[in-house]
């Protein structure tokens, strides 16, 4: 169940009233486990299993890990494994082993075979990252392990985020289902923009944009400027997709008298690409700065004699990206991404960029930051060709432009996606400039809600498959 | 602050809406309350007629892009030794072939006596697969002024109360695809017109010269036909016993029926499961279950899905043949229809 879904429309109301009428904490916890379950498992009810026995796995271990203190470390090990063995599986194996997917779908587990590859480790993507990193505090000590398994298991496939994420920390969410939750005004007062802007980069620009870039990105040998337009498409595309999911995501939360981590921080203003990912991602980033980068990073300077002092700089920042890329997607594409991305960090390091970096005078800013632009649109490009092949034979072989037909095609296609980032633009300035004229506010808002309801149910399937 | 903009954008909103429902019925073209379903325009696309009127022929096949590309005509004719004709339509889907049969195919004097239908899969129980957007283009050149039945199984009956209610009252919605239309033409047209003096033609020249079948990658091109097929393939889809009733099918059999025409339909080979045991067990029991309706019905039926005359070589994708696959098919096609019409 997607959160723009009719199905969704009529079930978020349902739980809403019947969340708010329970008085009791451990009513909203249980109501909230149920309804999480049914939303993950609405399209392979499955999904619902290996999440409830994953989840009672890391409640068991954490809970051995405070008694048995001396095995605590062997326990923790045991569920990381576990659960990376779960993640590796799904993303590496299940994903393209079509004959296991065969199999579920001939015992009839599995209808919905296309689906069924696509959202189970999307899914699992999220959570399992939330599962490891409980163990991980357990573990170290800095959170303490719940007895609560309903609250524990709601923290988990809690469904606002159980799809995309953000993936909040047990200190940031669990600890709120521990606490009593009553209706106040300021849920809706917080809630709104988030959904109003949620649905609209969603609906409008995501959706809209995306046909522009799968057809860029369909042909076989694109001009390099039909692929810059598809790389700035895409760049576009995915900013809206992932941040309508966050809005979304802690719209609904804050609807439940819950706050959750913004992960969206206007990205494309960052001036270097540590900065770009303290901005893009904000949960995932901190997750894996704390669990690989911080840890790496001790071991080195444990070893401080022994390790040359650019290792030390270099190698943190390359695993962690690496990992990252691992986790962005299955293939060699994104290894290369997240790799590319280290690389980077390590370059800007070297030439003496932290990450906080802000260079005097807005000629030197505005420079930095079309070169780091330019590196971002970069990544995408590869985070979105087809294949690594597909875009070296573009890189190299193809041509600026063959004709004037690929001048009059980018120029059209920029003026479109043009349109759409200007609507994100204007929030951001407004964000800026105009925070304190409500009613230019309110007009905007009215002015997205007014494109949203136009733009539902109307998108053009203007696909090029559209001949077949 | 939140609560001071909230307060203002719903007066605003309430405003805007209040204005729109006021202004857009006249200013679009759209009763109050909307009639629900699509507007139909009074022309019947005659070319397909006018062929058969001449042509007589005794066999007519129907289908889309996986007929046209897959089905040589001349040689079918000449091997089945009778005249035949083939309507195969890229982006055609069950709406459109039951508009073709009762609205193209029965208005010709001399009617053919067998139809014959390509299909893939689950294509024939979804009323409602390719039938918005752009395909609505194609369903409106094949249909009358007014279609209730496509009207109900292809639009009405696939939306939800809230839709309705919508679409019925709300201007705003009714009116999105001929907003976002315009939209859509100021900023493809517009600005190339103005900037670059290149009017709407040169503009679509300038896109389709790129964009067309010739520029895209065949992994590319393979994917997007796969992705466009997963509706095929959900639950529901392969829910035959809740599909049948409100598909085309019972409607398309009974015009033929009454018009003597003996309809065969015919599953096409696909590499999404090219083999049988490649085959999911939910789509392996719908199609016993629409074989098993067919027969009880009368109606033949070809399954050429798992035919191992037909090679992987033959494809230029997923799902459409090479000039090799397509004489190779028509042959196979050929020696199956052979024995099955007198």
């Amino acid at each position: 169940m997607g959160f723009t879904t009719y199905e969704f429309l009529v079930f978020f109301p349902v739980f809403l009233a019947l969340y708010w009428l329970g008085k009791n904490r451990n009513w909203k916890n249980l109501l909230l486990l149920t309804a999480s379950y049914i939303f993950y498992g609405w399209i392979a009810s499955w999904h619902v299993a290996i999440i409830f026995l994953s989840t009672l796995m890391d409640y068991f271990l954490a809970l051995g890990m405070q008694r048995w203190k001396p095995k605590a470390r062997l326990l923790m090990w045991i569920g990381v494994i576990l659960n990376l063995g779960l993640l590796l599986f799904a993303k590496y194996y299940f994903f393209f082993n079509t004959s296991l997917a065969g199999w579920l779908s001939q015992t009839g587990l599995g209808g919905d075979i296309f689906l069924m590859r696509i959202i189970l480790p999307l899914g699992l993507s999220f959570y399992i990252l939330k599962k490891i990193g409980y163990l991980l505090d357990v573990q170290r000590g800095t959170f303490k392990p719940t007895s609560d398994f309903i609250a524990y298991a709601a923290y988990v496939s809690f469904f606002p985020q159980v799809l995309s994420g953000p993936i909040d920390r047990p200190q940031k969410l669990l600890t709120q289902l521990y606490e009593p939750r009553a209706w106040k005004s300021e849920n809706l007062y917080n809630a709104w923009p988030l959904l109003v802007m949620g649905f609209f980069k969603k609906l409008v620009i995501a959706n809209t944009v995306q046909v522009i870039v799968e057809q860029i990105f369909e042909l076989a040998e694109p001009s390099k400027i039909i692929l810059i337009v598809g790389g700035l498409g895409f760049a576009l595309q995915i900013l809206a997709d992932f941040s309508s999911y966050t809005d979304l995501s802690r719209g609904l939360a804050f609807l439940l008298g819950l706050e959750t981590t913004e992960n969206f921080n206007k990205p494309y203003l960052s001036l270097t690409p540590g900065e770009f990912w303290n901005r893009w991602h904000i949960s995932l980033s901190s997750w894996l700065r704390d669990y690989i980068f911080f840890p790496i990073r001790r071991v080195l300077l444990k070893q401080k004699k022994a390790i040359p002092d650019i290792l030390i700089q270099s190698i943190p920042p390359l695993v962690t990206m690496f990992v990252s890329g691992l986790w962005h997607g299955v293939g060699w594409k994104f290894i290369v991404w997240g790799l590319y991305y280290g690389i980077l960090i390590v370059v800007y390091q070297l030439l003496g960029v932290r990450g906080d970096w802000k260079p005097q005078g807005a000629i030197k800013q505005f420079f930095a930051w079309l070169i780091m632009f330019s590196l971002i649109v970069f990544g995408w490009l590869i985070f979105r060709a087809v294949s690594l092949d597909w875009l070296w034979n573009v890189l190299i072989h193809s041509p600026l432009y063959r004709n004037t037909n690929e001048l009059i095609a980018s120029f059209v296609l920029l003026v479109m996606i043009g349109f759409y980032a200007l609507l994100l633009i204007i929030k951001s300035l407004l964000d800026r400039y105009a925070s304190n004229y409500t009613n230019l506010y309110a007009l905007y808002y009215v002015g997205i809600t007014l494109m949203t309801i136009v733009f539902i149910n109307s998108s053009s399937p203007d696909f090029i498959y559209f001949q077949f | 602050m939140n609560k001071t903009i909230l307060s203002r954008y719903l007066w605003f909103l309430a405003a805007a809406l209040l204005f729109s429902s006021l202004t857009f019925p006249k200013f679009y073209d759209i009763p109050f309350p909307q009639v629900l379903g699509p507007k139909f325009d009074s022309i019947v696309k005659k070319g397909y007629i006018n062929v058969m009127a001449k042509s007589k022929p005794k066999v007519v096949l129907v289908g889309d892009s996986v007929l046209y590309f897959g089905i040589d005509q001349k040689q079918l004719t000449s091997q089945l030794n009778i005249e035949t004709y083939s309507i195969g339509v890229p982006g055609s889907a069950s709406a459109v072939w039951y508009l073709t049969l009762k609205n193209m195919i029965l208005d010709v004097d001399v009617p053919p006596k067998y139809v014959v239908i390509f299909f893939r899969d689950t294509m024939l129980t979804l009323p409602s697969f390719r039938t918005t957007g752009r395909y609505f283009e194609l369903l409106d050149d094949f249909s009358g002024p007014r279609e209730p039945l496509v009207t109900d199984l292809a639009f009405i009956n696939q939306m939800s109360p809230l839709e309705k209610i919508a679409e019925k009252y709300f201007p705003l919605y009714s009116a999105r695809w001929e907003i976002r239309n315009r939209l859509d033409a100021r900023l493809r047209y517009g600005t190339s017109s103005a900037l670059l003096d290149c009017p709407q033609p040169c503009t679509d020249d300038a896109l389709n010269s790129i964009f067309g079948k010739q520029g895209v990658d065949i992994v590319a091109l393979n994917r997007a036909v796969e992705d466009s097929q997963q509706s095929l393939y959900t639950s529901a889809a392969l829910n035959f016993e809740n599909k049948i009733d409100r598909s085309f099918l019972p409607a398309t059999i009974q015009k033929a029926q009454e018009n003597n025409i003996q309809l065969i339909f015919v599953r096409t080979k696909t590499l999404t499961y090219p083999e049988y045991a490649s085959e999911p067990l939910a789509l392996r029991n719908y199609i016993q279950s629409l074989g098993n309706y067919l027969s009880q019905q009368q109606v033949l039926f070809l399954d050429l899905a798992h035919d191992e005359r037909i090679k992987a070589e033959y494809f230029s994708d997923t799902l459409h043949f090479n000039a090799e696959g397509k004489a190779a098919f028509t042959k196979i096609f050929a020696e199956e229809l052979k024995p099955l019409i007198k």
